[in-house]
């Protein structure tokens, strides 16, 4: 995994071959009328084919904006202020609405928080399935016996019986439902799949066999996931490499063992710390202070309020991302000096 | 050892009616569970939704009541309460809801929902030592009163707003605190400072705290004893220790083993089982579990389970432990560990 350099102005350089996706300075600001909210400001990261991305932060962080973003699905009040997102090489952001419409599903797809409510409750599985298939077909229509073996085909990957494409979302559990949603979002084979926190409402033991699906999947497409969240626990069985999301910023990113045993950036050692475990009973170590608003953000680095250590620098300048150790990558004041 | 709160035989069963028995739920199924008076603990009740926890919870509030059985407070049916002794019991046993957002009423501040249930209960007998003790309150649950008091609740952050609840709670001196969720909706860097609260309040105010959850995780940090309960019955009970990390009910092997654990190196279980929970619960014979049980055996499709002494401070309803003795106490919370307030580090 190469990471992009970034320098202060944020703009890429470097681009491995396998990357499937390439996402360079990218910002999402919503205009409000207390003034601009910078959700997503200057998120540069990229993603190897076949791997899987965990994003994680609290709720304000900018992690739902940015999957938003990915999938061109921005709307008013929110913007792209500037960046870029490369899949396979072809700007996303810098496409006309055809062409992005007919990259979403059949190379990018979303797979959406509260499967519950994303299907249509009047409408068959069968039907919500193939209507992405129809929409994206070019030349030749599918014809209806085609059309039938896939959706039985993409039931059964997902692990459902092919009797659920004649039934209507209210006679499914929220786990099928979310299979289902599942099998809609893999339905031509995308080669990004955004996945934002897809077991949210499920308990334990649907949210693993959930997850496990979601793992398969991605194996026999080899295609790379994108998962947001904020259940480390999740993020730690699931993900190859770890990003961390505060007030917008990408404050740390590596391969996920790294995140988890040897976290570089302050916000990351603290997160990691807070997380309950069995192992041991132990006092609650929560972060101190309060996630700061977007609107009203700090000068210098977000976290610098809550930081135990903090130095006055960090009060001035906003701290620059750079490679920590091998692969791993964090913008804290700490790392200055160090190397570059 | 005198009970406080008191479910004994407690059964809730919602729907059916006299000519439809098909459609029946028991959300509660036979529980007799008591909260003592002697020793505050922090219990908790976990399982999966639907699995009647938070039917538990209601049932212990007094705002359901039992189709079977009695709910007792200081030995008196809740049904039978005279207005003083209701009053007195609405006082003493407070709930902390789930939802944060929905706990207010947007158009007042959140000033409200601390001055009028002290206003109601007569805590204090002037404004100015109303106010003083709101202040205490917010205090002891690590707000700061002027950053505040005079918001509307859409000024706080979601971890403030139920920090403000648990300060709400903490006001009226209540004897027991119900907490049905209290964290599933607050960010994770913001937990650890409710739980820590509702921890504070146990260890130093004395109040017994019943803990509501899915999460093992965080209610392993924070209680003894816990309770597992399936489809309305208590399936596995006794000392936290012992149930998470040897769990004897497939279930709750079932439970533990899918949580996944935030270190990359420990593996997510392997354990396979069959199916989801079916819907409902209704009137089956044999254990509810068994049509998903990895260690189901002929028995279990014709006979319920009793609870079983599986080993000490622990019963477990499963014929796996048939060998054992039945659990003589139909009181569940006589299989815990009796600890006073801090949990043992281990």
């Amino acid at each position: 995994m190469i990471l992009i350099e970034t320098d202060q102005a944020g703009a890429g350089t470097s681009v491995a071959a396998d990357d499937v996706l390439v996402v360079e300075d990218l910002r999402v600001y919503y205009d409000t009328s207390q003034g601009v909210l910078k959700a997503v400001d200057g998120v540069s990261f990229s993603l190897q084919q076949g791997k899987r991305l965990a994003l994680v932060g609290e709720s304000g962080s900018g992690k739902s904006t940015l999957a938003t973003a990915l999938m061109g699905m921005t709307t008013a009040p929110g913007r792209i202020h500037g960046g870029h997102v490369y899949l396979s090489g072809r700007d996303l952001l810098a496409m006309n609405r055809g062409d992005m419409h007919m990259a979403r599903l059949s190379e990018i797809a979303l797979v959406p928080q509260g499967a519950m409510n994303s299907l249509n409750p009047v409408i068959r599985v069968r039907k919500q399935i193939i209507d992405g298939i129809i929409d994206h077909a070019e030349g030749k229509k599918p014809t209806k016996d085609e059309l039938n073996e896939r959706v039985e085909e993409l039931l059964r990957t997902v692990g459902l019986p092919a009797s659920v494409a004649r039934m209507y979302p209210h006679e499914l559990s929220g786990g099928m439902k979310q299979r289902v949603v599942m099998a809609i979002g893999t339905a031509l084979s995308p080669k990004l799949i955004v996945a934002d926190e897809p077991t949210s409402a499920l308990d334990v033991v649907v949210q693993r066999q959930i997850m496990e699906t979601l793992g398969h999947l991605q194996e026999g497409l080899n295609a790379s996931v994108i998962l947001i969240g904020h259940d480390m626990g999740l993020i730690a069985q699931f993900a190859d490499m770890v990003g961390i999301m505060y007030a917008g910023k990408l404050v740390e990113i590596g391969p996920v063992d790294a995140i988890f045993e040897n976290p570089q950036h302050p916000y990351t050692q603290l997160l990691i710390q807070s997380l309950p475990s069995f192992n041991k009973k132990t006092e609650f170590n929560g972060i101190p202070g309060l996630p700061p608003t977007l609107l009203n953000l700090p000068v210098g680095c977000s976290f610098s309020p809550r930081c135990p250590f903090v130095m006055d620098t960090c009060k001035v300048d906003e701290p620059v991302s750079r490679e920590v150790l091998p692969g791993q990558r964090a913008s804290c004041h700490l790392f200055e000096g160090d190397q570059e | 050892m005198a009970p406080l709160l008191e479910l004994r035989g407690v059964s809730k069963i919602f729907g059916g009616g006299m000519f439809s028995r098909a459609n029946v739920t028991v959300a509660v199924d036979d529980i007799s569970f008591t909260i003592s008076e002697d020793n505050p603990e922090i219990t908790t009740i976990a399982g999966e939704s639907g699995s009647g926890k938070s039917t538990m919870a209601r049932l212990l509030l007094g705002v359901a009541s039992p189709t079977y059985g009695t709910v007792l407070y200081k030995g008196k049916d809740l049904n039978t309460m005279t207005r003083r002794e209701r009053k007195e019991f609405r006082r003493e046993v407070q709930p902390i809801f789930q939802d944060p957002f929905e706990s207010y009423n947007p158009f007042y501040k959140v000033d409200h929902v601390l001055h009028a249930p002290a206003k109601n209960f007569k805590i204090a007998d002037s404004q100015a030592a109303r106010t003083t003790m709101i202040e205490d309150a917010l205090m002891m649950v690590g707000l700061q009163p002027d950053e505040t008091l005079g918001r509307y609740p859409h000024q706080l952050s979601g971890g403030q707003r139920q920090r403000v609840m648990v300060a709400r709670a903490l006001l009226l001196k209540p004897r027991v605190i119900l907490a049905d969720e209290p964290v599933s909706m607050v960010d994770a860097s913001l937990r650890a400072t409710i739980l820590e609260s509702i921890q504070k309040l146990n260890k130093e105010l004395g109040i017994s705290v019943v803990y509501i959850t899915h999460d093992l995780t965080t209610a392993f940090q924070i209680s003894n004893n816990i309770m597992i309960m399936y489809k309305g019955s208590a399936v596995e009970a006794g000392s936290m220790q012992k149930v998470i990390q040897d769990p004897h009910h497939p279930y709750t092997q079932l439970l533990v083993d899918s949580i996944p654990q935030p270190d990359p190196k420990i593996a997510w279980g392997t354990q396979t089982f069959a199916g989801l929970a079916s819907e409902g619960g209704g009137a089956l014979d044999g254990c509810k579990f068994a049509d998903r049980c990895p260690k189901v055996m002929d028995i279990c499709h014709t006979q319920m389970p009793p609870l079983f002494q599986s080993r000490p401070h622990t019963v477990a309803s499963c014929f796996i432990y048939q060998d054992s003795e039945v659990m003589e106490n139909p009181d569940i919370a006589s299989s815990f560990v009796e600890q006073d307030g801090i949990p043992d580090v281990v």
